[in-house]
């Protein structure tokens, strides 16, 4: 049998980094000698390349789940960079699980993670490398069965001409009682049928969808939305602390632990802050807990303390403190993905970084601040000029401000606003340091479903590329740099974001023409997609481009947040008067819907507040 | 810095695609869940202190590869060995461990000599090496094409169980690649090479770096 050692044993000159594919890395589990004694055996798929893939979070307590539980066996498998795929196809191996190199397609459940748009064609394409069918009503009932879950299958229509279920929202229960159901139902009807009953399950095959002779949505029948799965609170045994040690650099090499799940800070165009609330933090003492039993296990340098807004963590002031105390004897470093935009923020990356000051990052989002209040990311330029003035007092000689193009409404003063702002900043450090540099970085701004800019339309391409020619050309100038990215991947992204059903062909197509790596800017092919579409007779600006009316059926009302689309009209009401929300942690609630509608509740520092 | 604990391992299937740069970090992370007292680098972002015998190349397994790492404490060799044992992937089997003085010669200076066993389909191709006088060897290097002589850095070639043993000099000085052997002998399909040891000549014979004495 050729396995993926002995595969890159015979064509190692062609294989640039075998490490991806040994499937040994420490604690990779392997259960090759009580396969007797399985009951279940699944592999989770991550649709990119394995470095990306494994910097995943989600994917490690999945694993983690399976194999404490020795009657399941869950593998792993990444979508083969393009040299070991024509190697595999050369050899007629087709894709196989890292651990045990076992064709996917002898699996019970194949578990795929949606975790951004641009990596579905890379579904289809490892479903076909496995030889499976890519469309449900093709495959038989022997063949696995093939779910996903993950941030992308709020909008799951895109995809559900090729997956038998999406699991939405937090894994951590559901996933276990989908394995109890595939050890106690053996068909895959049966499977199905007892998964239909679980919160959080979506069924695609379920629901029929007709449409109006304009295109949008007439029905969808049944007219019962899916709603999400929920934990109550993390709990400390399902939080992995022997995650797979990977031998080469992957993304997000570090001890990851997760400090809280959900933000209520409410900025519009987020869409993680809408479907993971409410907030549950961690307490402090879990958090160590679990940094240290972590770092126990995989030897790691690094600690991150996750989340969407780590800084907002109620007890962080005091955490940072006795982490380094722990940490600094044993140079382990500590980092925090996000800054907020506040003096404390600064106080604590001072804390963590007692020598080596690289580079602060803030993220204001939009220059103006009447841009900034209609998306209610509640920063004042005032807030902002202290931050910085903050770091550069404190030896920071480097300051990256992170912005949005194309926000609705959006006019070429609000974008020259943040040349202003980023102006003002260097000037600011110029008092402290004459090394003081400024690196304005923008992304286009894409409307997500579940948020209250669902209903808006993206802006054209070449508007958006007029205004980063409009920026880099106000941003010139001696400590500043100004980066972007590419409104072509933005678009198809906001197309596929909201995308209904009708898109799979599109997807399938696109896939079939070559499309692989579509957020790899070198594989990316735009006239691949352009062909598919044309192909369908469907018009991508349909979904990137059209502003929706509030009566319209979305397609992802399928789905059920917890968070209401009245609150989520609301928002956008208020966005377009210019007013604000709060947090809800700061003023009470303010009814988005989350706890009443799914029976939960905000815990700050691991205990429930009201 | 305490001691040298020069550690003896081997690279298996599984790990002989582990780059070398790869390979520092798994034994930096191993070398910290085995809790070591660990000598550290100063700077911004402080390193243990490691140095590896002799790179290995890429595919190749091996029973015979070197790592001394610089301790703070005196450690009991045993208690080193049994920590890191624990604390290494599988593909990584650990031998032995002896505890020498600091200021020893590192290893890395020290190696002279490597014995590799090949195993091709047709061992006379390598046997063949016993009956030549020259084995020319042709790089290509910074654009010129080199040659080179490498039969007289071929100290042993002989038939063992597994395959063909082959003694090369090897380390700073001289050093002959399992791949340049093959190729010089115009081997173009992959043969499995496997890394038995690695030594030092000193007094005309051969010692394995844990006998290092300073
Ligand atoms: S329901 Fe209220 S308290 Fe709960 S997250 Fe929403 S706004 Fe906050």
């Amino acid at each position: 049998m050729l396995t993926y050692q002995t595969l890159c044993a015979k064509h190692l000159d062609r294989i640039e980094k075998p490490g991806r594919y040994l499937g040994t890395e420490l604690n990779s589990v392997h259960k090759g000698d009580q396969l007797d004694r399985l009951s279940a055996r699944i592999c989770l798929a991550f649709p990119d390349v394995y470095e990306v893939g494994m910097s995943h979070f989600g994917l490690k307590i999945l694993y983690h789940l399976a194999n404490k539980r020795s009657e399941f066996w869950a593998e792993r498998v990444f979508a083969p960079w393009p040299d070991m795929e024509k190697v595999m196809e050369e050899e007629d191996v087709p894709l196989m699980t890292l651990e045990s190199s076992t064709p996917l397609s002898q699996m019970d459940m194949i578990g795929f993670t949606l975790q951004y748009e641009l990596s579905f064609t890379n579904i289809l394409h490892m479903l076909r490398l496995s030889r499976l069918e890519i469309r449900r009503k093709d495959r038989k009932d022997t063949d696995p069965l093939v779910i996903a879950g993950g941030p992308c299958a709020f909008n799951p229509e895109p995809l559900a001409d090729f997956f038998d279920a999406f699991v939405i929202g937090d894994g951590e229960e559901v996933f276990v009682q989908i394995l109890e159901i595939l050890k106690e139902e053996k068909t895959k009807a049966g499977r199905l049928e007892a998964m239909s009953k679980l919160q959080g399950v979506y069924l695609p095959d379920r629901y029929s969808v007709s449409y109006n002779p304009d295109g949008t949505i007439s029905s969808i029948s049944p007219d019962t939305p899916v709603a999400k799965a929920v934990v109550k609170e993390l709990r400390l045994e399902d939080y992995p602390t022997d995650p797979v040690v990977p031998y080469i650099q992957t993304v997000h090499d570090r001890v990851n632990v997760e400090v809280f799940r959900g933000c209520v800070r409410g900025c519009r165009f987020c869409q993680a802050g809408m479907i993971y609330r409410p907030t549950r933090e961690r307490s402090k003492a879990d958090v160590k807990e679990l940094v240290l039993a972590t770092l126990e296990q995989t030897g790691y340098e690094e600690v991150s303390l996750t989340s969407l807004s780590t800084a907002d963590y109620t007890e962080l002031g005091c955490l940072v403190p006795e982490l380094m105390q722990v940490l600094e004897p044993e140079r382990v470093s500590l980092s925090l993905p996000s800054l907020r935009i506040d003096s404390f923020s600064v106080d604590i990356a001072r804390e963590i970084e007692k020598v080596k000051k690289t580079g602060l990052t803030f993220a204001p989002e939009a220059g103006s601040q009447r841009l900034r209040d209609l998306i209610n990311k509640n920063v004042s330029e005032e807030d902002l000029l202290n931050a910085a003035e903050a770091a550069f007092k404190n030896g920071w000689t480097h300051i990256k401000l992170y912005f949005m193009i194309g926000l609705p409404t959006e006019t070429d003063e609000d974008v020259l606003a943040i040349a202003a702002l980023g102006r003002k900043v260097r000037e600011l450090g110029l008092k402290y340091t004459k090394k003081a540099a400024v690196t304005v970085s923008t992304s286009s701004f894409v409307p997500k479903s579940h948020t209250p800019f669902q209903w808006v339309g993206q802006e054209t391409k070449e508007e958006l590329r007029r205004k980063q020619f409009l920026l880099k050309d106000s941003l010139k100038g001696p400590g500043l740099n100004f980066s972007w990215n590419d409104p072509e991947t933005s678009y198809l992204e906001a197309v596929i974001a909201r995308g209904d059903r009708r898109l799979g062909e599109v997807i399938a197509r696109a896939e079939e023409k070559g499309a692989v790596f579509d957020s790899w800017s070198d594989f990316f092919k735009p006239e691949i997609w352009q062909e598919a579409f044309a192909e369908c007779g469907l018009d991508p600006d349909f979904y990137a481009r059209r502003p929706r009316d509030k009566g319209e059926i979305l397609p992802w009302d399928v789905i059920d947040s917890g968070v209401t689309k009245r609150f989520l009209w609301r928002e956008w009401e208020k966005a377009l008067r210019g007013e604000t929300t709060a947090d809800c942690r700061e003023v009470g609630c303010t009814g988005c819907g989350v706890c009443p509608g799914l029976d939960v509740s905000i815990v700050l520092g691991g205990e429930p507040w009201l | 810095m305490a001691m040298i604990a020069c550690i003896k391992f081997g690279k298996e299937q599984g790990a002989a695609f582990i780059s070398h740069l790869d390979l520092i970090r798994v034994f930096e992370r191993a070398l910290r869940r085995a809790k070591l007292p660990l000598s550290f680098s100063e700077g911004f972002s402080p390193r243990p202190k490691l140095v590896f015998a002799h790179a290995l190349g890429l595919g190749i397994t091996s029973s015979g590869e070197y790592l001394d790492v610089a301790l703070d404490e005196d450690v009991d060799p045993g208690e080193v060995f049994f920590r890191l044992k624990e604390a290494l992937p599988s593909p990584f089997p650990l031998y032995d461990c002896a505890a020498l003085p600091n200021g020893v010669t590192p290893a890395m200076a020290a190696i002279t000599h490597a014995s590799y066993v090949f195993t091709p389909e047709d061992e006379s191709r390598i046997l063949q090496i016993n009956s030549m006088d020259t084995l020319i060897s042709t790089r290509n290097r910074k654009g010129k094409v080199v040659t080179e002589d490498i039969r007289p850095h071929i100290s042993l070639v002989e038939k063992t169980g597994s395959g063909v043993r082959v003694i090369v000099r090897a380390g700073s000085q001289k050093n002959v690649r399992p791949d340049a052997l093959l190729a010089a002998l115009g081997i173009e399909e992959p043969v499995p090479v496997h890394r038995e040891d690695l030594y030092i000549e000193t007094g005309g014979r051969l010692i394995t770096p844990l006998m290092r004495t300073e």
